[in-house]
């Protein structure tokens, strides 16, 4: 008896020597600055001899050098979370997630922690218990729209089926006010604007993208526990009123989002995979190799759903589509049967929608007219059935290397280059903008047997192909941009715009007026000309052939340019191969791609 | 230098990254009471479309929201929405408030329906 109360005193010694002093030498003892979680909590990132700096501005860090030392900041919170006065229980609730981490690093006593009444209801209204990682990729018609966007969407299990709509979408964006054009680029590139989160209902947050900008919808599930997901609502919170430095290039929504999640999840070391530029993509990949996704859904574009409904049209329907387009006057297709009236309407009724968004322009009146019409056929149709396209996860890696043999006229060569980003006429098409080139930063160089040299052949700087097909109610424009330099450093900037045509499935045949300048910090030799290309892919197959004609503007000397490429993959590394006679000098090339 | 040289060629060439949504802070959540009427503004043009043809994903959210909770209660709403498609929107530029409170009137005046989806 005595010895268990003995034993009882013992055991609540601890309890005396509770408070705020007791906390802080729980913390040295630890060295709790150093723990994973604390340093992810910070946003903090490792500089050169091992100095820490967050991007965090605002009011997010306690201690004055907060943002640059995690020790400091640490013992701030602690020091600020258990005093005595009302501030420190205010500051609780201000700062859950730490408040919630020290809980389970520190020894405290349970009447130094304050309750959050407030925090609580809204967390429950909330009522996020799952966590999606939502993809909205590249607009069909876009070749630049490839790298994606990324954000997340806190589940509530009560929002069931298509009520899931009713969840909330996290996003980290740029908050560019009311800035427009060249100054919005600007800023944006040199980091003035603050980036921040923002969480908007899922419906109006998957709006701008399916709507708008004619973006497919991916959502992949993480896989993050209950507790983690509360964990890092609980840090959102907290970083209410804070902000960093947005650069479109790499501190952008995906290199936020990753860092986010790494807050919940301490031992992965996601974010600082990606140096340079982080494409949206690329981190949604990544996130797969970690097996943190499961699940894969699709949410069709207003886009995608005019596509499939103009596709299903017989060449009847695609007549009296026109006709109701143009007349607006139900009447127009009286002829047709009523499910065939019926589909007719409902794809005018996509397009006038789409119509809306391109050209911001109204046409309620007609939207309306042919709404009530729609209506008064009755049932006649099931739900769109859409082709699901191919999964981002399977779309090629947007860095490539290229090795390659070829010969430029006689004079055999080895070739090898480097390309940072992205895509082009020759790559598989997987959930990409399909006959789209894109092209960042390239460095292609030869290496000639006979004169033993290894040289830069070509710059790629930026080199955006990009075609949509003409139908019988529009006719978008194609375009095609390069500049780089060729040979070694000689800039060159070559310009083209035309039209696209879609005569076959898994074809496309592109012509464009052409603008070629090279050798531009010499004397320039402006070339204006015509180029044909016929592109297809089909079954793990791709392929193109083209021609040129092109005319100097200067000496009158004019050539036709012939090319043609054909690939395929064998596992994951891309067989090539290329050919192009330029001004009579012909030059054949095989490349392994990986 | 190298990172401000790839933000333009990303701006450039892309324009891939949305910004927006200013002055949203994380404390947004839209009020039970408000729910519906929110819902329908957001999405009034897509609901009309969908209305129009009886059937779809954002039709079918609102119809949960009503208190149609099983298949059939929704497929029903869908084809009341549809066969009352000029009550409930009676020209083009009704407001969604007022697509609401006829959205409302027209479901209580459906004896059938009102039953299958109550407690909204």
């Amino acid at each position: 008896m005595v010895l268990k109360l003995v034993l009882s005193f013992l055991l609540a010694a601890p309890v005396l020597a509770w408070g705020r002093s007791s906390y802080l030498s729980q913390v040295q003892d630890q060295k709790l600055w150093e723990d994973p979680q604390w340093i992810k909590l910070g946003h903090y990132r490792k500089k050169w001899f091992g100095a820490y700096q967050s991007p965090l501005q605002g009011n997010f860090f306690i201690s004055p050098h907060g943002d640059t030392d995690p020790k400091a900041e640490l013992l701030a919170t602690v020091n600020l979370l258990f005093g005595q006065d009302e501030t420190s229980k205010k500051s609780q609730c201000r700062y859950l997630a730490r408040m919630s981490w020290l809980k389970k690093r520190l020894d405290i006593d349970p009447q130094d922690i304050a309750p959050c009444p407030e925090r609580d209801q809204w967390k429950k209204q909330l009522g996020a218990q799952e966590l999606y990682i939502i993809f909205a990729s590249s607009d069909l018609n876009s070749a630049g729209s490839s790298f994606g966007h990324t954000f997340l969407r806190a589940h509530n299990p009560q929002n069931t089926k298509e009520k899931e709509l009713l969840d909330y979408g996290i996003n980290y964006a740029a908050i560019t006010g009311d800035d427009g054009g060249a100054l919005y680029a600007l800023k944006g590139l040199f980091g003035f604007y603050p980036g921040a989160y923002s969480m908007l209902p899922y419906y109006q947050k998957i709006r701008e993208y399916t709507n708008m900008e004619g973006r497919n919808i991916w959502e992949y599930r993480l896989n993050f526990s209950p507790a983690e997901v509360e964990f890092l609502i609980d840090h959102l919170l907290e970083l209410d009123g804070s902000y960093a430095p947005y650069y479109f290039a790499d501190d952008n929504c995906s290199q936020q989002i990753l860092e986010l999640l790494e807050v919940a999840k301490p031992q992965l070391d996601l974010a600082s995979s990606f140096h340079d530029f982080t494409i949206p993509l690329d981190t949604v990949k990544v996130l797969n190799q970690h097996h943190l996704l499961s699940g894969e859904k699709m949410r069709p574009s207003l886009q995608s759903e005019w596509r499939a409904r103009y596709t299903a049209l017989n060449a009847q329907e695609k007549k009296a589509l026109k006709k109701v387009l143009k007349s607006t006057e139900p009447s127009a297709i009286a002829d047709l049967d009523k499910k065939a009236q019926a589909e007719v309407l409902e794809a005018s009724l996509s397009y006038l929608a789409i119509k809306e968004y391109r050209e911001q322009k109204e046409c309620k009146e007609e939207k309306y007219r042919l709404s009530v019409a729609r209506a008064q056929l009755g049932a006649q149709t099931a739900p769109l059935q859409l082709e699901i396209p191919p999964s981002p996860l399977t779309s090629h890696d947007s860095q490539a290397f290229y090795l390659g043999y070829g010969k430029n006229d006689d004079f055999e060569f080895y070739r090898f280059k480097y390309r940072r980003a992205f895509h082009d006429l020759l790559s598989d098409d997987s959930s990409l903008s399909p006959f789209s080139h894109l092209e960042v930063l390239s460095f292609d160089f030869r290496y000639f047997t006979e004169k033993q040299n290894l040289d830069l052949y070509r710059f790629i700087l930026l080199k955006i192909i990009s075609t949509a097909p003409v139908n019988i109610l529009d006719t978008p424009v194609s375009w095609k941009l390069d500049i780089g330099t060729e040979p070694r450093l000689s800039p060159f900037i070559n310009i083209g715009a035309g039209l696209s045509f879609d005569f076959f499935r898994d074809t496309r045949f592109t012509v464009l007026a052409l603008s070629e300048n090279y050798e531009l910090a010499d004397t320039a030799q402006p070339y204006l000309g015509g180029e044909a290309l016929f592109m297809t892919k089909h079954s793990g197959w791709r392929a193109f052939i083209g021609g040129k004609y092109l005319s100097s503007t200067t000496d009158g000397h004019h050539f036709p340019e012939y090319n043609a490429g054909l690939s395929t993959n064998i596992s994951t590394v891309e067989i090539r191969g290329e050919y192009r006679q330029r001004d009579d000098v012909p030059e054949w090339m095989l490349s392994v791609v990986f | 230098m190298k990172k401000w040289l790839v933000s333009i060629l990303l701006l450039v060439g892309t324009q891939a990254y949305a910004a927006g949504d200013a002055g949203c802070s994380s404390h947004g959540l839209v009020m039970a009471d408000k729910e519906v009427q929110y819902f329908v503004e957001v999405n009034q043009e897509d609901l009309s479309r969908e209305m129009a043809q009886g059937h779809g994903e954002k039709l079918a959210t609102l119809a949960q929201m009503k208190g149609c909770r099983n298949e059939v209660a929704q497929k029903a709403f869908g084809t009341f929405a549809q066969s009352s498609y000029a009550k409930i929107l009676p020209s083009a530029n009704t407001s969604a408030t007022e697509m609401v409170q006829n959205l409302n009137k027209e479901m209580a005046a459906q004896g059938d329906l009102a039953q299958m989806c109550h407690g909204s």
